[in-house]
């Protein structure tokens, strides 16, 4: 009898104990959910620095390594992505001549805008990508460059092929990059053909892109192009090309259709991006002039790697 | 179980040095594409050997230290690691005696029931991680990972815990 009211006893205080911790638990989320830049941020902007040079020397390390590994735990998936890769490359050769053309209608509708041609001009650091994610969770990148190198919250990060997403949390040191397939990813962007603006919005890793608020009547074609549309104000530039429609379902009721686009850039195994010092709340005028790239990246900026 | 000074820093030492082992070396070595996550493999397999209160409160801390370094919001894994340990410690009776197997398959489905939590506590919130078919695959792999690394780890564990080699008691 006194055994089992002494376990009772016990197994209410073990549960009380953990209303505790789930309690603080939530009160920590919402702390950080809510608020930005705060003491969280800030301790895990000093554990980024503090871990980032672990993470270079572990990542040149067990990189080739790694590679070796996931070639054999992954065979069956490698040789379907090499036919995948074969057929992409058949497709692209196909499609090399029509981007001479899309290009031509980009600048023509520039032109047309008045708008100049903003993006040759913004300034860019090129970073090397630490190819390792701590969690099966975490949809961001992170790079080996931080704030004593001129990158920011916000700015627009690309591969030699497009968009792959911006800077979420910066660092000293190190920072991390948002990807535009993140549910919380979100750009203006304009339709190359249409000149019509919407907004694209990630749904998920590995899943296409939505594009939202484009009229019933906009004639809008698959394969056609999409860049970002630099609204006063965006964190992006006009005109990075963000990816081609594959999908446009019209929606009666709202008055809108529904367009599905594919990214340009592959965001699997990046090594090598460029981060766009973009201030778009710089005043006149909005572009920084090239920033001198850091002279100890010794390898030219790629897109995405093979 | 109270954990005395010379217990609770064997176990430091090892969360210490599996943290660093999750940063640097298990990123590199992924299963399917998918990371192990080895913190939440050892939370599960020290709670297995505590009571739940002292299960859930090293989970809490050890999950704390895992937010530190990741990009979801503050305090998720803390809630994870927490329950799991609650759980692990409540299962810790039930497992007395019995064979490093069952230990293994406990510690295998624990771990997937972490996975799920997580994720359905990032959909409560708003945060869409995984889709469905991507949770299977974590849960899968860190089932799968979980059986080995248990087993292999198992010995150190009982050390950290000055439990004797023989023997496997809840010690509570």
């Amino acid at each position: 009898m006194v055994l089992r009211r002494t376990t009772t006893r016990r197994s209410r205080s073990s549960r009380f104990r953990l209303a505790l911790l789930v309690l603080t638990s939530i009160v920590l989320i919402t702390i950080d959910v809510r608020t930005e830049g705060g003491a969280i941020d800030t301790a895990r902007g000093a554990v980024l620095d503090a871990l980032g040079p672990l993470r270079s020397n572990s990542s040149r390390i067990f990189e080739p390594v790694g590679g070796a590994w996931e070639a054999v735990s992954s065979y069956d998936e490698l040789e379907a992505q090499n036919s995948l890769l074969r057929a992409k490359i058949a497709e692209l050769q196909s499609s090399v001549l029509e981007v001479g053309e899309i290009e031509r209608e980009r600048k023509s509708l520039l032109a047309l805008l008045g708008a100049r041609d903003r993006v040759a001009q913004v300034g860019r650091r090129t970073a090397r990508v630490i190819d390792a994610p701590i969690s099966n969770y975490q949809r961001t990148l992170e790079l080996d460059k931080g704030s004593r190198d001129g990158v920011a919250i916000g700015m627009p990060v690309e591969t030699g092929a497009g968009v792959i997403g911006r800077i979420s949390n910066v660092s000293v040191t190190r920072s991390q990059v948002e990807l535009l397939t993140d549910p919380n990813f979100d750009v203006g962007v304009r339709m190359v053909r249409s000149g019509d603006d919407g907004i694209a919005s990630g749904r998920g890793h590995n899943r296409e892109l939505e594009v939202s608020f484009i009229e019933l009547d906009t004639v809008v074609i698959p394969g056609e192009t999409v860049v970002t549309s630099g609204f006063q104000g965006s964190t992006f530039p006009e005109g990075l090309l963000i990816g081609t429609v594959v999908d446009v379902i019209p929606n009666a009721v709202q008055g809108t259709q529904r367009i599905t686009i594919h990214p340009a850039a592959d965001l699997d195994r990046l090594r090598w991006v460029q981060v766009l010092l973009f201030y778009p709340d710089a005043p006149e005028p909005v572009i920084v002039d090239r920033v001198p790239e850091d002279e100890s990246v010794d390898v030219e900026p790629e897109g995405s790697a093979p | 179980m109270k954990l005395g000074a010379s217990v609770a820093s064997r176990l430091g030492a090892i969360f210490a040095t599996v943290f660093v082992l999750q940063v640097s070396l298990v990123p590199h070595f992924r299963l399917g594409g998918y990371v192990i996550d080895l913190p939440l493999i050892v939370v599960v397999l020290v709670g297995l050997h505590l009571n739940p209160q002292t299960g859930s409160f090293i989970g809490f801390v050890v999950g704390l230290m895992i937010d530190l370094a990741l990009e979801t919001p503050f305090g998720m894994t803390a809630l994870t690691f927490s329950l799991i340990g609650f759980a692990a410690g409540s299962a810790s009776p039930h497992l007395a005696e019995r064979n490093l197997i069952i230990r293994s398959l406990t510690v295998a489905l624990l771990g997937a029931t972490a996975t799920a939590l997580f994720a359905s506590f990032g959909v409560l919130i708003g945060l869409e991680y995984v889709t469905r078919r991507e949770l299977g695959a974590i849960a899968l792999v860190t089932s799968a990972a979980a059986i080995p690394i248990a087993t292999l780890l198992s010995p150190l564990i009982r050390w950290s815990l000055a439990l004797r080699p023989s023997s496997i008691s809840s010690d509570q």
